[in-house]
């Protein structure tokens, strides 16, 4: 269990810069006070608020993350902070900083490398199966942005000349990407072909909708 | 470099003291060796060998950085 003390001008300001050091929200920690802490006359007599702040196991895990993927980044020799969250079901690192280029890599073949690694070490260190995204300046977004826009112009061309489209092997979540955005269209139909890295998407056009 | 295998490895196996990693510095590429216990092996290996290939991808993008080329061995 993680816990530490923090004195400051109110109990406020105190719990305000323990969060600020545990690179934690609110929600997180839990908040006993100490020391309400009381104002002097002209800066004399005052006493220091103190506050005692228990991490929560999610908020743990949080930290756990964060410090992991810290190390990581610092011996590849790149400086850069993580900011890490809980989304639906998985923990999200943001990675700001310099050298973003080099920890995207060719591809993406870096970030998924990073990705991959520090989820396992999770998984190790935590003790259960943990689903961990990393993004680097927004590239998941951007990634997604691309592989959309793709996708519909590959889904066009697979309607105007009748013909199935194979697409280059990608990961998991990249097709995913793609199988979402093409579901609504009722002219073609994905669906994937081949094991492991090898796995690719496929882009079929739906027999019932094909021009005569 | 060889910091970098070595974090890794160990966060990875079951017997930590047994990790051992050597640069093997050449003109123009350094070898790092890795040595785990023969029970991990699988674990810095992976499925499909795909912990070995991460390793390799990370311990690259940092040698590039330095300039330099750098090349992992897995020692039985």
């Amino acid at each position: 269990m993680i816990a530490m003390e923090q004195t400051g001008r109110t109990p406020d300001d105190a719990v305000a810069e323990a969060l600020r050091k545990l690179g934690l929200p609110r929600e997180y920690v839990l908040v006993l006070t100490l020391a309400e802490g009381a104002k002097g006359f002209l800066g004399f007599g005052g006493q220091e608020a103190r506050v005692r702040l228990t991490v929560t196991p999610a908020g743990e895990r949080l930290i756990q993350a964060r410090v992991t993927l810290e190390r990581l980044l610092a011996l590849m020799g790149v400086q850069a902070d993580v900011y890490a969250e809980e989304r639906q079901g998985f923990l999200h690192l943001e990675v700001s900083g310099e050298h973003a280029g080099l920890l995207i890599g060719k591809y993406g073949q870096t970030i998924e490398a990073v990705q991959f690694l520090v989820g396992r070490i999770l998984d190790r260190r935590i003790g259960e199966r943990i689903q961990v995204q990393i993004d680097v300046e927004g590239y998941r977004e951007r990634r997604r942005q691309r592989l959309e826009q793709m996708a519909l112009r590959l889904a066009k061309q697979v309607k105007a000349t009748g013909e199935a489209v194979v697409l280059e092997p990608m990961t998991p979540a990249d097709r995913r990407i793609i199988h979402l955005v093409l579901q609504t269209d009722a002219e073609v139909r994905t669906a994937s072909v081949g094991d492991g890295r090898e796995r690719r998407l496929m882009i079929v056009p739906e027999a019932s909708h094909r021009s005569p | 470099m060889k910091e970098l295998v070595e974090f890794i490895a160990k966060a990875l196996v079951d017997e930590p003291d047994q990790v051992r990693v050597t640069a093997i510095e050449g003109e123009k590429i350094t070898v790092i060796e890795l040595r785990v216990a023969p029970s991990d092996l699988g674990k810095v290996i992976g499925k499909q060998g795909r912990t070995a290939r991460s390793i390799r991808t990370l311990l690259n993008a940092t040698a590039t950085k330095l300039r330099k080329r750098a090349v992992l061995e897995i020692l039985e």
